[in-house]
C-alpha cells in the first residue's frame, strides 16, 4: 500500500528569511531552486504581510503556484545553529519555471539533518566487499587493497590489463570533489587506457557509438528544443531522466507553443 | 512536558461566571491570563466531519465528484467494485481521494479501466486500488486519501486526510 506521511501542514516561510538561489545537484538539467532558512522558533503567518510570498495563505492556491511546497521540500538543518530549511523549485528560473522532479523536489528531505536522521545515510568510511557484504574499513586498508589488486593485474596482464570503473561527475560541484583523486591517479600518474564511468561502457556518450556515427550527444540548447520543427530522439528517455528539460522545453513545443505561421 | 494550569483556572472561572448572557464571551476573554508557554499543538489539524454521499448513491467504478474539507478542495468518491485494504462500506471497496495533483496542482481524471487517477499536466498517475500510490510521475507524495466513516444508514463521512493537499500549507484553511 501507498506510504503516507500523515503530515497535513507545514511551517509558513516568514517574510524576513535568508533566501538563496541554488541549483539542483542531481542531473545536468540544472533546475533552479530557492533555499530559505530562518530560525527554528519563528514562523510566518497566513496574512499576505506575514509570509515570504506576500499572498493570503488562508486560501487555496492555484495550480503552478510559487506559494506552496510539499513535505519533501522541508527539513530542519544546521546553519550557524539550528535552522528551519526549505528548498523549493524557483518559478523565476528559466530552466524549470517552478517545476520539480522526484529528484530535485526531495533535496530538502534528503539534506543532512540530525533532526531527521538523514546523517545516517552519509558515507563516512571507505567500504570494501568482504564476507558477503559491504564493510566499512580504514583508508589505509582500502588503498592497500587497490594497490595489491592493481599490481597483481599488471604482473599478470601488463599495464593495459588494468580496467578502471570509476565514479564520474555529479552535480553541485561534486564532480570535481569526487573525481579529483581518481583522475590524478589513473590519468595523471598511471596513464591507463581503459576506464568506464557510472552508467557507461567506456568514457563516452550514454548512447555509446553515437559519437562514432557523427552524432554528438547533448547537441542542442533548451531554446532549440522549444523552437525545433522536428525533434529526433534516439536511445533516450528525457521525461524520466531530464524531466524538466522535457516538461518545460519540449512539451510546450509539442503542444504548439513554438509553432510559427 | 509542562502544562498550562492557568487555562484550567480560566475555564473554571468562565464556568463559574455563567455562560447565559451575551457579554460572557468578552468578559471571559478578558480574564484569560496570558500563558508564557504555548499550549501543545495537536499532531494533526482538526478536520471537519462532512457527509460526502450515501452508499446507495454509488455505482461500481462510477466516481462522483466531492469536495473536502471545504469547497475549494475537489476530490472523488469511488466504489471500486473490489475489496481494497483502505476501502470502507459493506463491500470494503469505497475510497475517496483529492483530485488535485500533488505535483503541480492540475486536476486529475479517473481511468476506469485500471482504477487510476491521471494528470494531464505532467502525466503523473496514481493507483486508487493501492491507496493512491504514485505509479508514475514527479510528485513527491502519494495521493492524499480521505479517512472515511460509514454510518449504519449508509451515509459516508470524510473525517481526515493523510497527506498535505496541493496549494495549501494546512489541509484545513
Amino acid at each position: 500500500m501507498a506510504y503516507k506521511r500523515q503530515i497535513d501542514r507545514l511551517p509558513i516561510i516568514p517574510k524576513d528569511v535568508k533566501e538563496f538561489n541554488v541549483v539542483c545537484h542531481y542531473c545536468i538539467v540544472g533546475c533552479g531552486y530557492k533555499a530559505y532558512t530562518w530560525a527554528i522558533n519563528k514562523q510566518g503567518g497566513t496574512a499576505p504581510g506575514q509570509n515570504k510570498f506576500g499572498v493570503g495563505l488562508s486560501k487555496q492556491q492555484s495550480a503552478e503556484t510559487a506559494a506552496w511546497y510539499s513535505p519533501s521540500m522541508y527539513n530542519i538543518v544546521q546553519q550557524n545553529g539550528e535552522d528551519v530549511h526549505i528548498v523549493k523549485p524557483d518559478k523565476q528560473c528559466v530552466v524549470n519555471s517552478g517545476l520539480g522532479s522526484v529528484r530535485g523536489a526531495r533535496m530538502a528531505e534528503m539534506s543532512y539533518s540530525r533532526a531527521r536522521n538523514t546523517q545516517l545515510q552519509r558515507l563516512t568510511d571507505p567500504m570494501v566487499w568482504r564476507y558477503g557484504q559491504m564493510q566499512p574499513t580504514s583508508w589505509d586498508d582500502a588503498l592497500d587493497l587497490v594497490a595489491r589488486v592493481t599490481v597483481a593485474v599488471i604482473n599478470y596482464m601488463g599495464e593495459d590489463g588494468v580496467f578502471v570503473s570509476a565514479f564520474d561527475h555529479g552535480g553541485a560541484g561534486g564532480g570535481y570533489e569526487n573525481t579529483w583523486g581518481t583522475g590524478k591517479l589513473y590519468f595523471g600518474a598511471m596513464k591507463i587506457k581503459n576506464i568506464r564511468i557510472h552508467n557507461r561502457p567506456a568514457y563516452n556518450s550514454e548512447v555509446h557509438a553515437t559519437r562514432d556515427m557523427g552524432v554528438g550527444e547533448l547537441n542542442n540548447c533548451y531554446e532549440d528544443a522549444e523552437l525545433a520543427d522536428t525533434i529526433v530522439v534516439v536511445g533516450t528517455n528525457a521525461l524520466e531522466t531530464q524531466t524538466n528539460y522535457f516538461l518545460n522545453h519540449w512539451v510546450p513545443n509539442l503542444r504548439g507553443a513554438g509553432a510559427r505561421p | 512536558m509542562k502544562s498550562c494550569p492557568k487555562m484550567i483556572d480560566a475555564g473554571r472561572r468562565r464556568f463559574l461566571s455563567g455562560a447565559g448572557f451575551a457579554a460572557a464571551g468578552a468578559a471571559a476573554a478578558a480574564v484569560v491570563p496570558s500563558c508564557a508557554e504555548g499550549a501543545p499543538s495537536p499532531a494533526r489539524v482538526d478536520y471537519p466531519s462532512r457527509k460526502l454521499a450515501s452508499v446507495r448513491d454509488l455505482k461500481a467504478n462510477e466516481p462522483i465528484s466531492v469536495t473536502y474539507p471545504d469547497r475549494d478542495a475537489p476530490g472523488v468518491l469511488i466504489k471500486l467494485g473490489k475489496r481494497v485494504p483502505t476501502g470502507v462500506g459493506p463491500d470494503r471497496d469505497i475510497v475517496g481521494f483529492s483530485t488535485i495533483c500533488p505535483h503541480k496542482g492540475f486536476p486529475l481524471a479517473y481511468n476506469k479501466t485500471d482504477h487510476t487517477l491521471n494528470c494531464p499536466g505532467h502525466y503523473s498517475r496514481f493507483d486508487c486500488d493501492a491507496g493512491g500510490q504514485q505509479i508514475w510521475g514527479q510528485a513527491t507524495q502519494n495521493l492524499p486519501q480521505y479517512t472515511l466513516r460509514v454510518t449504519a444508514n449508509g451515509d459516508i463521512y470524510a473525517e481526515g486526510i493523510d497527506e498535505l493537499l496541493y496549494g495549501r500549507l494546512s489541509n484545513v484553511l
